[in-house]
């Protein structure tokens, strides 16, 4: 099972071209913001360079950043053998935020991005099987209220 | 698609005529091949609303739907609506089995933007109520297995066991179940040497019986039938669909979170990390039997080497404003792994709240796990995953009838009208 993977090389030296800035969320933990359109590079780039096994998705957060107009998605990345979590950070325009869908690549992100458009209705294109009503009441989809988005009224 | 009708002729009767005849006549029926069996969200198989759509085609299933939101509470709005510290006693309601791993991530990381640091005391009591939390927990989805399988008896002699846990933990939080034990910068109360020999006591009557039940999980016919080689998952589709904890450690994948990022006192207590290779329910059991022997003799250190100092803080000493700033803290819930992520506004509230469960992977992507075998096997691999639904769904919103949000305030000004 162990593969001849090089557990060795930094995250940060597989995605460096890509990278657009580097930040620390607290506790020491290293985000790299890159371009929306390059997100499925990243993971695949990432997946390739440690080995299926060695890699999941462990969160996305979606945070509503109203006053500078944008969505920022957050993608915690936990690489097992370095015993580490790496941030993918995109930020898209608030206004019809759409992003490229992982779920060929990581079915794992089925959960996550249906959570997230429901509830912060971040379109993730080519993704058939996001839908409202994951967990948002009826009375709410029919109004197109996203619940957690900061100027959400209903 | 799953809905393909089968045409056959047959007789149908239509009824007995006056003369005392049965008539029958010759008609096409038509009988579709697969159905559809819904599988809750109120289920004797299942404990918690969540609704499964299983499609089986005569005893296999073919496909598996998962439909959520019969439990969503809103509370990661509620977060964003209340002062940080009530934010505390929010997180802890998210899920009752396992209130104090979703307390501590949540203080860790209010820890964290605040710049607290809480004694090493305090550090070693919390781990205690966790792994006590973990021990009852497993002995938990062990019992309801045993139930699954129709073991009656074991169910009950595992739950009465169980409580010697939950003791353990009123003597040591104050509460069977809830804790509310963790406060930034500590916990709320702390242990005497009483309190420590009541609960050592009671640890070492939990021991045989954890032992006896692990035993009796790996020989006994009418468990091992059952388990052996029903939900075998690879390791290839653990880290694809993103499944955690002892579901991943049942397949052989070294993920947890208290060896990865050793907070707390992870770091200064020895244990191991449990994993075993088969992949089936059965592994994903005996994970848990284990990693509760495990983190008894986790509680045993703790009680005997606990160090000395401040655990409690005093609450009108710590900061009113929650500063700018992001913080990610993950845990080792008795389920896999727990991740907060908090966002700092610089007023008393926060920015964001994003709490990741560990069963909202475990069973909202494993619906693929369920393909290939029998309709009486689905509760059997769906229990293996330990299924926990009020932490799977949190998030959005709590309201009345005239559609507003109900605060912590008025439901306390509820219960004193």
């Amino acid at each position: 099972m162990s593969e001849a993977k090089n557990t060795d090389v930094e995250p940060s030296s597989i995605i460096r071209d890509i990278i657009v800035k580097e930040e620390f969320v607290k506790p020491n933990r290293r985000v790299f913001i890159i371009d929306r359109s390059k997100i499925r590079e990243a993971i695949s780039r990432l997946i390739k360079a440690y080995g299926e096994t060695s890699i999941y998705i462990s969160t996305i957060a979606g945070v509503d950043r109203i006053e500078q107009g944008l969505m920022e998605l957050n993608y915690f990345i936990s690489v097992l053998p370095r015993r580490e979590v790496i941030v993918l950070r995109v930020q898209i325009p608030r206004v019809q935020p759409v992003i490229d869908t992982l779920i060929d690549i990581i079915p794992g992100v089925f959960a996550g991005e249906s959570e997230t458009f429901d509830l912060l209705g971040i379109q993730f294109n080519g993704n058939s099987f996001i839908k409202r009503g994951f967990f948002v009441p009826e009375d709410v989809t029919n109004k197109g209220v996203y619940p957690l988005r900061k100027d959400a009224k209903w | 698609m799953f809905q393909k009708m089968l045409r056959i002729k047959a007789f149908t009767h239509l009824g007995k005529m006056q003369s005392g005849e049965i008539h029958l006549t010759e008609t096409v029926l038509e009988i579709p091949i697969s159905l559809e069996v819904p599988v809750g969200p109120q289920h004797p198989a299942l404990h918690e609303p969540l609704m499964l759509k299983v499609y089986a085609d005569g005893e296999e299933v073919v496909k598996v739907e998962i439909n959520t939101g019969y439990n969503h509470r809103g509370i990661e709005k509620l977060f964003e609506m209340n002062n940080f510290y009530k934010g505390v006693f929010i997180s802890a309601r998210i899920c009752g089995i396992c209130n104090t791993v979703h307390a501590d991530t949540y203080v860790r990381g209010i820890e964290q933007l605040l710049g607290l640091e809480p004694s090493s005391r305090a550090r070693y009591l919390r781990v205690l109520a966790m792994e006590l939390e973990r021990i009852h927990s497993h002995m938990l989805v062990n019992a309801i297995m045993a139930e699954i399988l129709g073991y009656d008896t074991l169910f009950m002699l595992i739950m009465r066991d169980r409580e010697y846990v939950m003791k353990a933990k009123e003597i040591l939080t104050g509460g069977r179940v809830m804790a509310d034990y963790f406060m930034p910068g500590g916990v709320r109360r702390d242990v005497d040497d009483i309190k420590r020999n009541r609960i050592l006591d009671l640890l070492k009557k939990t021991r045989p019986r954890l032992e006896y039940y692990r035993k009796l999980f790996e020989t006994d016919p009418t468990i091992t039938n059952r388990l052996i080689d029903v939900g075998v998952l690879k390791p290839r589709d653990i880290t694809l669909h993103g499944l955690v904890g002892p579901v991943a450690r049942g397949s052989g994948i070294k993920t947890d979170a208290r060896v990865e990022d050793r907070y707390d006192a992870y770091g200064e207590i020895d244990f191991n990390m449990v994993v075993h290779v088969e992949g089936d329910s059965l592994a994903r059991m005996l994970v848990r039997w284990d990693e509760a022997l495990e983190s008894l003799k986790m509680c045993e250190y703790i009680l005997t080497h606990l160090p000395e100092g401040q655990a409690v803080v005093d609450e009108r000493k710590l900061p009113k404003v929650l500063p700018l700033g992001e913080a990610f803290t993950r845990c080792e819930a008795p389920r896999g792994e727990l991740t907060y992520y908090i966002i700092g506004s610089g007023r008393d509230r926060p920015y964001r709240v994003k709490v990741r469960t560990p069963s909202f992977h475990n069973i909202i992507n494993s619906g693929f796990s369920y393909l290939g075998y029998s309709i009486a096997d689905v509760p059997v691999i769906l229990v293996s995953y330990d299924p926990c639904i009020s932490c799977m769904e949190r998030a959005i919103l709590i309201k009345d009838g005239e559609k507003k949000y109900i605060r912590l305030r008025d439901i306390a000004n509820m219960k004193r009208g």
